[in-house]
């Protein structure tokens, strides 16, 4: 049963280049996939890719230039106003930056009793106690309700924006790069503490990164973005590991691995991403793909099975044959 | 193999206006001609001040309390600035980590390139272009001749990053320092730069100190590593060995720590608590009061950074023989 | 601290006046004529104006208006200010350019020319030159509060309350706003200075309050009148003297504010 359905999802910003012309960012274009209810659905991408921009379409922080939203059967991007406010509820977020989440100016424990009090009504004293509740279930202190962001450590504001998020019930949770900028020990506190209210609560997760290994721990299902696009759709570890794209294996063997005993053929992939303003025609990817050809320039790869993922690849068959060979 | 680089229990406070901070206590390392050393760790464990200290690009308010810093036979603790200033750049060069601050906004790269062939070889300008584009072309720049005419910010991070290697390479030094050289850029650029490094390291005969908080990159790239806890020097140990034979409690806990594909359906091995401040920090073992081997000497004893393996040194009490 | 400390003195003179000076009657007005112009002495500390009157005691009840006249116009100016714009960094749109160009205008004119021309217009009076110097404030605060909401608007936890289905209302108020005062509330306890000091230059350019009330920007511009500086010294020096301490004060506590808003907002950063 898909909790979410996104179908050709596409977000263009208007760029002014020059002194006359009118440029457009294709930051995502024509993007499709589902989320499975309770699962983990990992999106992976560089900068550029376009997968934070995803994520806020789906949080309707940011309008989609075209496409639709499902969420539960109900299409979110006609929402609008008070149905607008309501649904929001039930898609929360946690963000990249924790202390940078949390209102400088407001007490972690008045954070979290804000929306319970704005959406739910509920009164301070009431507000108080669900607060307590919040933090121990995240793992904090009931105390640490008193203190300021800049008097909590990385992990501890990033344990509280999770507590704020979880305190209007929602059922499905976008998380951008939430311990990215956390040390490896938090992060891991940080990740057991997502799998445990996962398993608790039913949540959906839509686990925004770029941090592969990472992906590889926590996602059932994983897409991989480029420019706007998706160029491979799959289970996680039938991506990762044994990935048909071209880049998936780039980026793949890219990450450098903690276990120095393990030798891989790297991919280096020349040059640089390019530029969004002016997306490479037919195939995006191409001007980097040490595969590519003709009809990549000419003709835009739509994603297709092959070998148990959706791959975006006209030649994705052959390239596998070359490099297992 | 001939040491080029001996840190010897490095001690080094940062007075702050909430105290004086412990920053770093007995860091000791090695690093040997032609060698890189990994120098990894979480915040606050002070791997970018060892090797700010090691260049003398400390803050007013730190103070060294005490060690030796010795390269190619001299302590560099002992040298005035002027003398600093023929090492800086010329015989221990530095990358940090993001290049967009690093690079001078105002002035073209192929500008600020030349200056410092120029003042610390005292070539004229025209032969100062000349190096620097070479230069550009050895780190796999396009079109070095227009290059040098362009600013910082008309270039992508991972190019950017290239012309702070090739600076920082210039003039030939024996040792280059890398703080973070990839934090800042995408994963497929960070595998060129390290590429880049590893090339320019056999080629140059350079030792590189790379400091970075990824083991990954550290498992790939180096020769040796130091893991550092809260300016401490926990463990120093051949890649290898490290990876294969952890001995501090810390080291064991970070790469357990670590996600991998492996470990799914298995909670992550955390480790309990937070890093200490270091206005304040633990006694004895600074690592003790999230140990799970802590014995109640640990506390108390600080233990000393032994080899306790060949190669392999550990600083931990559970090697010395102590069992309770 | 310091210049707390200067600005309690003046607010104590100001409140209790008529029971601290010594020449209560001469201090609101009445005439000692022959002793007029008397450089100081014992009974006068200050010496004495040109109808005689006690300078001390004209400070002393002048406090009280050279305060008032301060505060209330940055008590006028602040809130225009910061409402216009905040709507303009919020709401952007239409609104935003409409505002930000009506501020752009005023800010066209020097503060102290601009005040001049209304209080001309206005007439003569305290209150013409507290609305002029309140007019020609306002738009600074407009420009400081616009680009601190456009800043605030794009950090995270601004998103987040977006996220958590919080009215935009809210938003704005609670999230927004008390991130952007900072800077603005600063800069009005500078300007409550700075108000003081253009009163009294308007006030010796002859707009403003009229004699016999003890404006000190009247009484600085009889000095200047009366005769040379020199001679007549103690006039224009304590005058001019109260004037500068007044406005250190507010400098001071505005620098001392600075200090201590600003650091706790900024983490300090140990690279390690």
């Amino acid at each position: 049963m898909s909790l979410l359905r996104v179908e050709g999802l596409t977000k263009h910003f208007p760029a002014r280049e020059g002194f006359l012309g009118t440029a457009t960012i294709h930051a995502v274009d024509d993007v499709s996939f589902e989320i499975e209810e309770g699962e983990t659905f990992g999106l992976v991408g560089e900068s550029g890719s376009g997968k934070s921009t995803l994520g806020r379409c789906i949080l309707r922080i940011i309008e989609p230039t075209a496409g639709r939203i499902w969420f539960d059967d109900q299409d979110l991007t006609a929402l609008r106003g008070e149905p607008l406010r309501t649904t929001r509820l039930r898609l929360q977020a946690v963000f990249q930056n924790p202390m940078g989440s949390l209102n400088p100016r407001m007490r972690a424990g008045t954070a979290i009793a804000e929306p319970l009090r704005v959406h739910l009504k509920m009164t301070k004293v009431e507000a108080e106690s669900h607060v307590h509740e919040l933090l121990a279930r995240v793992g904090l202190h009931a105390e640490v309700a008193q203190r300021y962001p800049h008097e909590l450590s990385g992990g501890q504001c990033q344990r509280v924006a999770i507590a704020r998020a979880l305190a209007v019930e929602p059922r499905f949770l976008v998380l951008d790069e939430p311990t990215s900028s956390l040390d490896v020990s938090v992060q891991a506190q940080i990740v057991n503490l997502l799998k445990d209210l996962q398993g608790d609560l039913g949540l959906t997760y839509l686990f925004i990164t770029h941090d592969l290994s990472l992906v590889s721990y926590l996602a059932d299902h994983v897409a991989v973005m480029y420019l706007g696009k998706i160029m491979e759709l799959g289970k996680a570890l039938e991506v990762l590991e044994r990935g048909s794209h071209p880049y998936t294996r780039a980026l793949f063997s890219a990450v450098p691995v903690p276990d120095p005993g393990r030798k891989r053929g790297r991919i280096v992939l020349p040059g640089e991403i390019p530029s969004s303003l002016e997306p490479p025609s037919g195939c995006r990817f191409r001007t980097r793909c040490p595969w590519a050809q003709e009809r990549c320039a000419q003709e835009q790869p739509l994603l297709r099975d092959v070998r148990g993922t959706r791959t975006a690849c006209h030649f994705a068959e052959s390239i596998v044959e070359e490099v297992s060979a | 193999m001939k040491a080029l680089l001996e840190v010897r229990d490095l001690s080094l406070d940062f007075e702050t206006e909430g105290g004086v901070a412990k920053v770093l206590d007995r860091v000791s390392f090695t690093v040997s001609e032609s060698e890189v050393f990994g120098l990894v760790g979480e915040t606050g464990c002070g791997k970018t001040v060892t090797a700010l200290a090691i260049l003398r690009l400390l803050p007013s308010n730190a103070k060294i309390r005490g060690g030796n810093v010795v390269f190619l036979g001299e302590d560099l603790l002992l040298k005035s600035e002027a003398e600093m200033n023929r090492i800086r750049g010329i015989r221990i060069s530095m990358v940090f980590q993001d290049p967009a601050t690093s690079l001078n906004p105002v002035y073209p790269v192929g500008e600020q390139i030349a200056r410092v062939v120029m003042v610390h070889e005292g070539v004229e300008r025209g032969a100062a272009e000349e190096r620097a584009i070479a230069l550009f072309r050895r780190v796999g720049l396009p079109d070095p001749e227009n290059l040098l005419r362009r600013y910082p910010h008309e270039l992508s991070g991972g190019m950017q990053q290239r012309v702070m290697i090739s600076m920082a390479l210039a003039c030939r030094p024996k040792l280059l320092i890398a703080d973070e050289p990839t934090t800042a850029v995408d994963v497929t650029i960070q595998a060129q730069i390290l590429d880049l490094l590893m090339e320019l390291r056999r080629e140059f005969k350079l030792s590189v100190l790379l400091i970075t908080h990824n083991l990954g990159i550290v498992a790939e790239t180096c020769d040796r590593i130091g893991v550092m806890y809260a300016g401490t020097m926990a463990e120093v140990a051949s890649t290898q060995d490290l990876f294969r034979e952890p001995l501090h409690p810390y080291t064991q806990s970070l790469l357990k720590a670590l996600p991998r594909a492996d470990a799914r359906g298995h909670p992550l091995a955390s480790i309990p608590g937070m890093v200490p401040s270091l206005l304040e920090p633990p006694t004895g073992c600074r690592y003790h009061p999230r140990c799970s081997f802590a014995m109640p000497t640990c506390s108390v004893r600080r233990p000393e950074l032994l080899e306790h393996r060949a190669s392999h040194a550990a600083s931990c009490l559970l090697y010395e023989g102590v069992t309770q | 601290m310091v210049g707390f400390a200067i600005l309690v003195v003046f607010v104590f003179v100001a409140a209790f006046a008529p029971w601290l000076a010594p020449f209560p009657d001469q201090g609101r007005g009445a005439t000692n004529l022959g002793e007029k112009l008397q450089a100081p002495t014992a009974t006068h500390i200050l010496g004495t104006d040109e109808f005689g009157r006690d300078i001390l005691s004209r400070l002393m009840f002048g406090s009280s208006l050279a305060l008032a006249v301060g505060v209330l116009t940055v008590a006028i100016a602040f809130p225009i200010g910061v409402v216009l714009g905040a709507l303009a960094g919020y709401v952007r749109g239409v609104a935003e350019e409409v505002i930000m160009r009506i501020t752009d205008m005023f800010l066209a004119f020097p503060p102290i020319l601009l005040a001049f021309v209304i209080a001309a217009t206005l007439g003569r009076g305290t209150t013409a030159v507290i609305i002029a110097m309140a007019v020609s404030f306002w738009p600074w605060y407009t420009r400081l509060v616009h680009s601190q909401v456009l800043h605030v608007r794009s950090q995270p936890f601004v998103e987040a309350a977006t996220v958590l289905g919080l009215p935009r209302r809210r938003i704005l108020v609670r999230h927004i706003l008390p991130n952007t005062l900072t800077s603005a509330t600063i800069q009005a306890s500078m300007d409550i200075g700075s108000a003081i000091l253009i009163g009294s230059a308007l006030s010796w350019i002859g707009l403003g309050p009229q004699p016999p009330t003890p404006d000190w920007g009247v009484m600085f511009n009889t000095a200047y009148l009366s005769g040379s500086f020199v001679t007549f010294w103690w006039y224009s020096t304590f005058t001019g003297l109260a004037i500068f301490l007044v406005v250190l004060s507010f400098n001071l506590i505005g620098d001392a504010l600075r200090d201590s808003l600003d650091p706790k907002l900024r983490r300090r950063r140990l690279i390690v």
